[in-house]
């Protein structure tokens, strides 16, 4: 099938349908070999056990961001191509990538409180991703204040590349302000500062909460397009009557 | 592993992992519930007799 096809919601629904359960089986049989390498992972010498915790908060906090860069590209498809599935793409992303943020946000607290000595500061990592955070949620709420479709997908995409601008803050916040939170340690030029003995587990949960995220996406993703159907439908029932 | 080999913040590191699982199980479940939802009113009116333009079943996902 070439990659143009999927532009059509009925291909893509048919695919969806077929990949799913292959994709659900992946990401539970990669959650459950990260969650076993996460469990015998050694203490670290500074954060102790607490280091456990760095397995599930940093794949969130990758999450968080790279569910706002899908939610970018398919504003993006919205905006300039005007791709059927793009709208479709970026809202039902949207309360995925709320969720991971909170995840994010909560387990870093969690984890602050012992290392830190609180759960919270308004430094600029944290700070900028709780406004990641509220900037999800009042994108969910602009795609249920406006009943159509299109005319809400418009505006969303509008407020979901305004709101691209604090990604690279996110990530650079640590580099350009004096932060509480630690600078990347993974992700860096000059290569991974973890010893392998953290970072198998780290690279293995990453990539199975990325599998989650595509499946649970793709399952978002059919659903609104079946609400899209259902709501055409009645429209012309309600028109017929 | 036990719960006491995680040390004195067993606590926070259990309640993390807690916390992921549940929200991870209400995504899941809410996504679920929500295809569950929509193939219904899909059922619902196809028996309303309304059918798609291309003239396929309103419950005919392909």
């Amino acid at each position: 099938m070439p990659l143009s096809d999927l532009a059509n919601p009925t291909r893509f629904l048919t695919l969806a349908t077929r990949i799913l359960p292959w994709l659900a089986g992946a990401t539970a049989i990669l959650l459950a070999i990260g969650l076993y390498q996460s469990a015998m992972a050694p203490d670290d010498y500074q954060q102790g056990a607490t280091v456990k915790i760095m397995f599930i908060h940093v794949p969130n906090a990758w999450l968080s961001m790279f569910v706002w860069g899908v939610m970018s590209m398919a504003s993006l498809g919205t905006l300039v191509w005007r791709h059927p599935l793009a709208d479709v793409a970026a809202k039902a992303a949207a309360p995925i990538g709320a969720a991971f943020t909170f995840l994010a946000r909560v387990t870093g607290s969690l984890w602050g409180r012992p290392m830190w000595g609180t759960y919270w500061e308004w430094d600029a990592r944290l700070t900028s991703v709780l406004i990641l955070f509220l900037m999800y949620l009042g994108l969910i709420a602009l795609w249920r204040a406006v009943e159509d479709p299109s005319r809400a997908a418009r505006a969303a995409a509008i407020l979901t590349l305004v709101g691209a601008i604090n990604i690279p803050i996110i990530k650079f916040s640590v580099d350009w302000w004096n932060t509480l939170h630690q600078p990347a340690s993974v992700m860096r030029i000059g290569g991974s500062r973890l010893d392998p003995a953290f970072l198998m587990p780290l690279l293995v949960m990453a990539v199975a909460f990325s599998l989650l995220f595509i499946t649970l996406h793709l399952a978002a993703m059919r659903n609104e397009i079946l609400r899209r159907r259902v709501r055409a439908l009645q429209l012309l029932q309600a028109s017929r009557a | 592993m036990s719960f006491a080999s995680l040390g004195p913040y067993s606590h926070f590191i259990v309640a993390c992992y807690a916390l992921v699982a549940l929200v991870v199980v209400i995504l899941i479940v809410w996504i679920a519930l929500d295809y569950r939802r929509q193939t219904t009113m899909l059922r619902d009116l196809d028996k309303a007799g309304v059918a798609r333009r291309s003239g396929r079943s309103a419950s005919d996902l392909r």
